[in-house]
């Protein structure tokens, strides 16, 4: 059973069309890459599954092990960092988690993504990049069984991208290991490296379904893009 | 340094204009003034009409406040009552104070009159500036609250009051001098016992010029003390939402 089932998805901006007759699943665990060019309504999809809004027509259902469910745990890492300026770093992290959750647990995701010297700072005092990654920590402290993240290494540096995709990896969900993590990225190599399945879209409602089985730490990355996105190097 | 070289300037000047006049009457001398007020500040009706005008200024600064935030929730939350409330508030700032305040006389008890004329002309700053801060609310930031589910509570908690205060602020220190200027002026026309207004009216009454002066003089130091102490505790509690006192919060992004 999948854990998310778009069913005849239409959605509309004034004349533009995002997507006309949209039919997905998503697995319940793993991690989804979305990609395709500007314009196709990748944002607008994690949109709607966030219910941030809403379709003009069909539905989005949730299923947790084969149960429908109404409204899933989900965590969102938007394309703009969206911190609250007056909270630290380390409230940023901990004003999403549930009460009874451990507050350590913030300082232990901060330490994993290099932030535990500027756990007491406001975001103004960080720079864009450490303001991306306050963002993906304040998503994994909040948890839940969906994560929506939108090109969420952006204005990362090139040394830290790796760490802080393990990082991702290793605690999505980790006390069940069965989160499912949608992730919007224009980078091919980023997306080989970290996903499980990659829905690449060509146009409106129309996508291909790339499935890599190949265990993360023994991928070649250039030779799954030739075989699958046609592309050499 | 420098601002007590323009202290001393204009007391120069007065000093100056005072002896042109050589008539007490018209002009008192800054001396004679110092002298009265430093004689007034010996006298227990001094501290008493004092403490009761400012009594009267914050009780009137607080309600106005209450409501002004008040109205500013109720009609942010249903937009009916932001076009019902919005030509009553323009009203209120158009119209005279003297108008109020003879209007009030009428309506209401001495003692009340400069409370409600402070509490008339807080109202509309808070209202608006609430109102503003509340229609300013980054929407990138609500959508997190949706996404991570704040409650109701929680939203207010840490999204609306640390949106909403800059301008509240900002609202509030404007409002304390308007209070005060609006209850004095309040005073003066309906002479409410042991009240700085009366006072202010006695000494003209009386030709006592000297006196009136060194009241006017003590309301402007009074009102500078309350303005300073009041933005000294908006500082205070700015840094707890690290927006700087009566700066604006910066963009989310």
């Amino acid at each position: 059973m999948p854990a998310i089932q778009i069913k005849s998805v239409s959605k509309s901006f004034g004349e533009k069309i995002i997507f006309k007759s949209l039919n997905m699943e998503f697995p319940e665990k793993g991690i989804v890459c979305v990609m395709g060019a500007s314009g196709f309504g990748k944002t607008t999809l994690l949109r709607l599954i966030a219910a941030l809004d809403s379709p003009d027509s069909g539905e989005i259902n949730f299923y947790i092990h084969g149960n429908k469910i109404k409204c899933p745990a989900i965590s969102v890492v938007f394309q703009e960092t969206r911190l609250f300026e007056w909270l630290t770093v380390k409230e940023n992290c901990t004003v999403v988690m549930d009460k009874h959750k451990n507050t350590s647990y913030a300082d232990e995701i901060l330490e994993k993504l290099y932030l535990s010297n500027e756990k007491d700072k406001y975001p103004s005092q960080l720079s864009g990049g450490m303001r991306q990654r306050v963002s993906i920590a304040r998503a994994l402290c909040h948890g839940g069984n969906i994560f929506l993240l939108d090109e969420p290494f952006k204005g990362l540096d090139f040394s830290l991208r790796e760490s802080v995709m393990n990082t991702l990896v290793e605690n999505i969900n980790p006390e069940k290991n069965e989160g499912l993590c949608i992730i919007v990225t224009h980078d091919i190599r980023e997306a080989v490296k970290i996903a499980d399945t990659i829905f690449v879209f060509n146009d409106t409602d129309e996508f291909k379904i790339v499935n890599i089985d190949i265990p993360r730490q023994t991928r070649d990355v250039n030779s799954i893009i030739e075989k699958n996105f046609s592309i050499s190097f | 340094m420098r601002t007590l070289a323009v202290i001393v300037f204009w007391i120069l000047i007065w000093w100056g204009a005072s002896s042109i006049v050589n008539r007490e009457v018209m002009l008192p001398s800054p001396i004679r003034v110092i002298t009265r007020l430093f004689e007034l500040s010996l006298t227990s009706v001094f501290w008493l009409s004092m403490a009761l005008s400012l009594a009267r200024v914050i009780a009137g600064f607080m309600l106005g406040l209450l409501f002004g935030v008040v109205l500013a929730s109720a009609s942010y939350k249903v937009p009916v009552l932001r076009y019902l409330f919005s030509p009553l508030l323009t009203a209120i700032k158009a119209t005279p104070v003297a108008s109020f305040i003879i209007l009030a006389l009428v309506w209401l008890g001495k003692n009340s009159v400069p409370v409600f004329t402070a509490f008339l002309m807080v109202i509309p700053v808070i209202w608006s500036n609430v109102y503003t801060g509340l229609s300013n609310i980054d929407k990138n930031l609500t959508e997190v609250t949706k996404v991570f589910g704040f409650s109701r509570f929680k939203t207010i908690k840490i999204l609306i009051i640390p949106s909403v205060m800059p301008y509240f602020f900002s609202g509030a220190v404007t409002g304390i001098g308007l209070a005060w200027k609006a209850s004095v002026a309040a005073e003066v026309l309906c002479t409410p016992s042991n009240s700085v207004g009366k006072m202010l009216y006695d000494s003209k009454l009386y030709l006592e010029s000297a006196d009136l002066f060194a009241w006017t003089a003590s309301v402007i130091v009074f009102s500078i003390i309350l303005e300073r102490l009041f933005k000294y505790l908006i500082s205070k509690l700015g840094k707890k939402y690290n927006t700087g006192g009566s700066n604006f919060a910066g963009n989310s992004n």
